[in-house]
């Protein structure tokens, strides 16, 4: 069984930190290959905008282009590789607006469960590691973050998944403090829960793939321990933070490709220094337009 | 499910491992470089550093910190020259720092009341802090910046979000304070130093600033611009500075707080009349405190000293400051090895070094990688070379030391030594020798160092192996051509060379005269400086010398008037002085004083009397005001020097005959220079290391004869005494200083033996009454110090007086010079009328034998004893007189009393002797007001008192000479002494009332007033053609008689009544009757009339 499962990678990738999570998506399943091909590549494209238009709109638009490469290496297991390129329609002087997002590489095995007769369930572990290609890593100086993630994925009855999972994420950064003035402190420890479910309305070789679902996670961030204890011995110590999302989507698929609108909300949970969420928020509520094709 | 296990386990397996490399590499994350957004010229203080208890020692609750202020630097020229140069430091102060609002506060640490919680009357609950001083700031905290939602930054910058009290930082302005900081030198020097000069601005000097949190050390340098204050006092050199366009000058101070670790030192308390406070002169730290069961302010002296039981392998180092010149260093090395020595000998482990770095030991070369201590740190000790000569004005040396004003142990002290231009004194002494006769280069187009000479011989005048040379010479000329009698020659010239030198002036050719002593004398001091009759005299005058100590009551510590306490009149004193300078200025220039009404009118007359009292003013306020200035010196251990001194050190000091392989040749120039420049300064150098060690001054060395080794001029190092004495005596700690090292150092045992000692000992607060205790003297004896006195004063004639070799010249100095030299020397004829005189000295040995256990004698034994004293001061008296007398009498031909200019170019070429004749007549015809001793004050005129009758057939000589005005002078000048005289002799501050009859004329209006009161037959014989004189015998004593015709005046003046007067007459007749002069005037008998009759109802004519 197919069913699109753009939408749901989007909204977790709103879980995590946007700019370092581009390639980073759910972990695959046989359902999302198009074509039988030892080698499968999925090459994506996203415009995301605000949700509510303001006057200067193009500060709030972006596209993300993705190509995810993945092979089998035996049953169940598979290496990938995830690459991605963000484009802005407005940038600073001198600055292009394109610039590549981190890459992914890694190796994922999957393992189905017998859950009864129609129930189905499948685990997923990945280990992977992001690598500084994006310009933001590089300015932060990033060696590398090493990510593992659990996740399942539970269809009880046929056409409604119930997925979700953990993932832990450790960066691994030069320094401590982020460049810049009011930089703040590079994120050690990115670890997030999440979870979703998806419900495919059709599923048809003639008329392609319909599906609708809802996602929702939350993430704890930890900073790195900052260089002075100036009030208290206790206070050099690094902050975390959680930060929340949800989305929720509707998608169309026709034989490799893939079409697919959401609307999406995330941030911080503490927002200077207040608890302070939004389920929806007119400079935060994106809607995001993700074309795909799986080859 | 056993799969999903296996799983669990792999997955179990790579997490730990993944966190355990996480884990890993956390570790191994750097921090990015700070960014700072702090200003970078400030200064940031963490407070709770500053204000918590002393952490170098354990479990200690003491906040306090210890402070100094030094002068590091000047600018060139230093405006402020004469008060604050570098080097110049204040005392240590306990203080406590307080962080108010906007200040941080230094707070006097110390409290006149303890407060003991034990005693409830007895709290300081409403006693407010006393501030010192405060400097501006701000209250902050650094803190890298930080997110609302705590998340940091490397982004360092102030936050000011908590209460101001909770901040940790404070943002202090070091520029910014409430006081000068010429003020923390000593507390008077802030107005002291301001009279001179204005500060306009003050920066904190970049890297300056240096906080050692684990040695509880913080520093820092402000930099005060100041503007010479020319409508206020001068304090240097003005000309110099107007050359120079210095309108302006910049001080550097270095600031310093710090603490100490625990101390073994034994804090010794002094008592305030204890016995060795007259035995040795150690600096003492006061401890003044309100005691609570009397209710009165109470004080405790403790001994400044080092700690005598340091380790001996822990010795005090001093450093030599960065640019100490390297031919001045092995001294240092002697001065160690005298000092340790005596240490040892005094039982102590103290011990001394001297190096260039922290990282060097003893004995060891300068590493490459020296490591020296900041000047000014009072952590350290420091040796250094102030090079720039025109940062001070004329200050040779200067040796502070601090000590804890709670314990009084010395932590550090310096030893400041200047180049006031020692260099440029070799063109001085070649100059003076070359008209001294010291001098007498053997063959000119040869230098001195080609030229052979005799061992041992030098070129002082009078050395005795020159002048063998020189003679030898004679007689070989002699024979060459032919002469006979050449060994007559040789002799004769030996004998001259020997001779030449010394006391054949004429100036001390009019002093023989006067006196009576021989012409031609053979040059030697014996004419003036009697012999002793009794070989025990030197030991009873070293017994009576102890007796002659007084101190300046102004300057006692405990008793004293709170209304008028010394430096309050500073400022008008100064002004003062500024009149009589500006006075005697017009008078060198040339100037009359008195106006020009004539002399005899009731004008002239009040003219001259109101000028008279000008001088009594001014000189009472001058001498007051030079013992101010003695004693802001003396209280911070400075050395003066007076750069005539060091010619005559040189010139004293003579060039040496010196071997050159197998031969003798005399010193070159620079060798001689380098010698005698060595020698000054290994004097000062080791009087300034005694200061450091505790040694106060000890003006009593020069006359302790009984403690001078062999070569030594004084027992003391801790003396002034002349650089010539300086450069060429032996070098060394005196007997003196050593024993007052052992009292200070010692145990009991030593310091009983210590004070056992009868050496001599008086210091600054004796040296203003005192007449024996003084600064520059030498000699032992007082005619032997006043002899040479008043040849110093004629040597210096040529440098004083002249341009000589001065590109710029500034006169400003000569009226202080002359007047000490006129004045100083009278403190002998003091000492004889009010001490020695009327049996003072039997009456002294006396009493000294019967309190100290001697064998008490007859009354005639006394006498006999007291012989060689009034032998000595009656000589030393008789010497002042004839001083005065000699100096009147120098003719204009030898030494002009009228300044000389260049007449286009304005600038002097020579300058007169007018303003000495004034003063020799002022110190001699007027009433001195004489302060002798606390318990002493009288008006003297020293004609009213000349001291034994020797001297009182000289005193009416000298009197006469005075006042029959017949010498080189002014006009106005000329009967000036008569107008003094006059007045003088006719209040009843004098000893004889018939005395102003000297003067007297009696004035008859018509002949027959005169025919009734001597009859016809006197005046008859008077009045003869054959009796030009006019004189006339009546009841069988001499007078003689004149008339005017303008005014129809009969007078008539007594021989022995009115000698001055009938001199006056007789003269006036002598020339009337030859009629050698058709001009010849009255006006002088109508002066001599006018002034007597002025005081003896004048009624004006």
């Amino acid at each position: 069984m197919k069913r699109p499962a753009i939408a749901l990678g989007l909204g977790l990738c709103l879980a995590g930190t946007a700019y370092a999570q581009g390639p980073d998506a759910e972990p695959e399943t046989d359902a999302q290959a198009g074509l039988d091909l030892p080698v499968k590549t999925t090459l994506s494209s996203q415009f995301r905008m605000l949700a509510v238009v303001d006057e200067d709109p193009a500060n709030d638009q972006l596209l993300l282009y993705g190509l995810r490469v993945r092979g089998e290496v035996f049953k169940g297991g598979t290496v990938f590789l995830g690459a991605g390129l963000r484009q802005l329609f407005v940038a600073e002087p001198d600055e292009s607006g394109v610039d590549l997002q981190d890459t992914q590489v890694g190796f994922a095995w999957k393992t189905p469960v017998s859950f009864g007769a129609d129930a189905k369930l499948s685990l997923t572990q990945e280990a992977s590691v992001f690598l500084p290609t994006s310009r933001t890593s590089r300015v932060q100086d990033l060696y590398l973050a090493p990510q593992v993630r659990l996740g399942f994925a539970f269809e009880p009855v046929a056409g409604l998944t119930v997925a979700g999972g953990p993932r832990f994420r450790y960066r691994f950064h030069e320094f401590a403090e982020r460049a810049g003035r009011s930089g703040g402190m590079n994120t050690q420890l990115d670890t997030g829960l999440s979870a979703g479910i998806d419900y495919a309305i059709l599923d048809s070789k003639t008329y392609g793939r319909v599906g609708v679902g809802v996602g929702a996670g939350t993430n704890y961030v930890r900073k790195y321990d900052s260089r002075e204890s100036y009030e208290s011995d206790a206070s050099d110590q690094g902050v975390w933070y959680q930060q929340y999302d949800w989305e929720a989507h509707v998608g169309y698929g026709y034989s490799v490709f893939d079409l697919g609108v959401s609307v999406e909300q995330g941030g911080n949970v503490l927002r200077d220094g207040v608890v302070n969420t939004f389920f929806v928020h007119r400079d935060e509520t994106q809607l995001a337009f993700t074309l795909s094709a799986s080859l | 499910m056993a799969v999903m296990g296996e799983m669990a386990t792999m997955n179990g397996k790579r997490i730990l491992i993944a966190v355990a490399a996480s884990a890993l590499l956390s570790a191994c994350v750097d921090h990015r470089p700070i960014r700072n957004g702090l200003d970078d010229e400030a200064v940031y203080l963490t407070k709770s550093s500053l204000t918590a208890p002393n952490p170098l020692v354990e479990g200690s609750t003491d906040e306090g910190w210890l402070f100094k202020v030094t002068t590091v630097k000047s600018s060139s020229p230093n405006v402020m020259g004469d008060v604050v140069f570098p080097g110049l430091e204040g005392e240590l102060k306990y203080v406590k720092l307080r962080f108010q609002e906007s200040g941080l506060q230094i707070l006097d640490g110390r409290s006149i009341q303890r407060d003991d919680p034990e005693d409830p009357n007895d709290d300081l609950a409403t006693q407010a802090e006393r501030v010192l001083f405060e400097f501006a700031g701000k209250h902050v905290d650094i803190k890298l910046r930080e997110s609302l939602d705590g998340e940091r930054t490397n982004y360092l910058e102030e936050n000011t979000e908590k209460p101001w009290r909770d901040r940790q930082n404070f943002k202090v302005d070091f520029e910014n304070t409430s006081m000068e900081p010429a003020s923390q030198l000593l507390w008077v020097y802030g107005l002291y130093a301001n009279l001179c000069a204005v500060p306009l601005s003050s920066n904190l000097v970049p890297d300056s600033f240096e906080w050692d949190e684990s040695a509880q050390s913080l520093g820092f340098t402000i930099d005060v611009t100041y503007q010479l204050n020319w409508l206020g006092w001068v304090c240097t050199d003005l000309l110099h500075l107007y050359e120079r366009d210095a309108q302006t000058g910049n001080v550097q101070y270095h600031f310093a707080l710090f603490r100490r670790g625990e101390s073994d030192f034994v804090p010794q308390i002094i008592d305030e009349k204890d016995l060795v406070n007259k035995k040795y002169g150690a600096f003492q730290v006061a401890n003044t405190f309100r005691d609570h069961d009397t209710g009165l302010v109470g004080n405790v002296n403790l001994l400044h000293r080092w700690n005598p039981n340091r380790p001996e392998n822990d010795p005090v180092v001093f450093y030599f400051h960065e640019g100490f010149p390297e031919a001045f260093k092995p001294m240092w090395t002697e001065i160690r090895e005298l000092t340790n020595a005596v240490m040892a000998e005094a039982g102590a482990t103290l011990r001394f070094d001297f190096r260039d770095c922290l990282n060097q030991g003893k004995d060891e070369a300068i590493p490459d990688d020296c490591q020296r201590p900041t000047f000014g740190d009072p952590r350290y000790s420091f040796v250094v070379w102030h090079h720039s000569i025109d940062t001070t004005t004329g200050l040779l040396g200067y040796g502070p030391s601090i000590s804890d004003p709670r314990t009084g142990e010395i932590i550090s002290a310096t030893t400041n030594l200047y180049n006031v231009g020692l260099d440029r004194y070799r063109f001085y002494i070649q100059d003076y020798l070359e008209q001294h006769g010291g001098l007498l280069k053997p063959e000119a187009d040869k230098a001195w160092e080609e030229t052979v000479c005799t061992e041992g011989a030098t070129v002082a005048p009078g050395d005795p192996v020159r002048c063998a040379l020189i003679a030898e010479g004679a007689k070989n000329e002699c024979e060459a051509s032919g002469g006979e009698s050449c060994d007559a020659v040789r002799s004769q010239t030996e004998t001259e060379c020997k001779q030449s030198p010394r006391l054949n002036t004429q100036l001390f050719a009019e002093m023989r005269r006067v006196m009576d002593l021989e012409d031609g004398a053979d040059g030697s001091a014996d004419d003036f400086v009697p012999q002793p009759l009794r070989d025990g005299f030197r030991d009873d005058y070293h017994k009576v010398l102890g007796e002659l100590r007084y101190s300046y009551p102004p300057w006692n510590r405990f008793v004293y008037r709170t209304d008028q306490v010394p430096f309050q009149m500073l400022q008008e004193m100064q002004q003062k002085e500024g009149e009589f300078q500006n006075a005697m200025q017009d008078v060198m220039a040339g100037k009359n004083p008195f106006g020009a009404q004539a002399l005899y009118t009731r004008e002239g007359i009040e003219a001259q009397l109101g000028f008279t009292q000008n001088m009594r003013d001014w000189r009472k306020n001058h001498a007051e005001l030079q013992h101010l200035k003695d004693f802001l010196f003396s209280t911070k251990s400075i050395y003066t020097f007076d750069p005539n001194d060091a010619i005559n050190a040189i010139a004293m000091g003579a060039r040496r005959c010196v071997q050159r392989g197998s031969g003798f040749t005399w010193e070159s120039d620079k060798e001689y220079s380098d010698r005698i420049i060595e020698a000054v300064v290994f004097h000062v150098a080791i009087h300034e290391f005694g200061h450091n060690l505790s040694l106060r001054h000890n003006f009593y060395g020069s006359v302790d004869g009984k403690h001078m080794r062999e070569g030594e001029v004084s027992a003391s190092i801790m003396d002034y005494v002349t650089a010539w004495e300086e450069a060429g005596s032996s070098r060394g700690y005196g007997q003196y200083d050593e024993w007052a090292l052992k009292w200070i150092y010692g145990g009991d045992d030593v310091r009983a033996e210590a004070m056992q000692q009868d050496i001599l000992y008086c210091t600054d607060e004796h040296r203003i009454l005192s007449p024996l205790c003084r600064a520059h003297d030498l000699g032992i004896t007082p005619a032997q110090i006043t002899l040479n006195a008043i040849e110093q004063y004629d040597w210096l004639y040529n440098l004083r007086n002249r341009r000589a070799y001065r590109k710029f010249w500034d006169t400003s100095s000569y009226v202080g010079s002359v007047y000490g030299a006129m004045f100083d020397i009278q403190r002998m004829w003091h000492l004889g009328i009010f001490d020695w005189g009327g049996g003072g000295v039997q009456e002294t040995l006396k009493r000294l034998d019967q309190v100290g256990g001697g064998t008490v004698l007859t009354d005639p034994e006394y006498d006999e004893i007291a012989v060689d004293f009034y032998n000595d001061i009656s000589a030393s008296i008789g010497m002042t007189m004839a001083f005065y007398d000699a100096v009147i009498n120098q003719p204009a031909s030898f030494r002009n009393y009228q300044t000389e200019y260049d007449p286009f170019y304005g600038d002097i070429l020579r300058l007169g002797i007018i303003i000495d004749k004034l003063f020799s007549t002022v110190a001699y015809m007027d009433l001195q007001d004489i302060y002798y001793s606390p318990n002493v004050a009288a008006y003297v005129s020293m004609w009213d008192a000349p001291f034994g009758s020797q001297n009182l057939a000289l005193s009416q000589r000298v009197l006469d000479n005075m006042l029959g005005a017949n010498y080189d002078t002014f006009a106005w000048f000329k009967y000036y002494a008569l107008a003094i005289f006059a007045s003088t002799s006719n209040t009843n501050l004098v000893g004889s009332i018939e005395t102003k009859e000297r003067i007297a004329i009696e004035r008859y209006e018509n002949e027959m007033e005169l025919r009734e009161a001597y009859g016809d037959a006197a005046i008859d014989y008077a009045t003869r053609v054959d009796n030009p004189q006019q004189t006339f015998v009546y009841d069988s004593e001499l007078y003689v008689y004149t008339y005017l015709p303008d005014r129809n005046w009969h007078l008539v003046a007594r021989a022995s009544r009115s000698p001055v007067s009938y001199q006056y007459l007789r003269e006036y007749n002598e020339s009337l009757n030859a009629g050698a002069d058709p001009d010849l005037d009255n006006y002088g008998l109508k002066i001599l009339l006018a002034y007597y009759e002025y005081f003896n109802n004048f009624v004006g004519f």
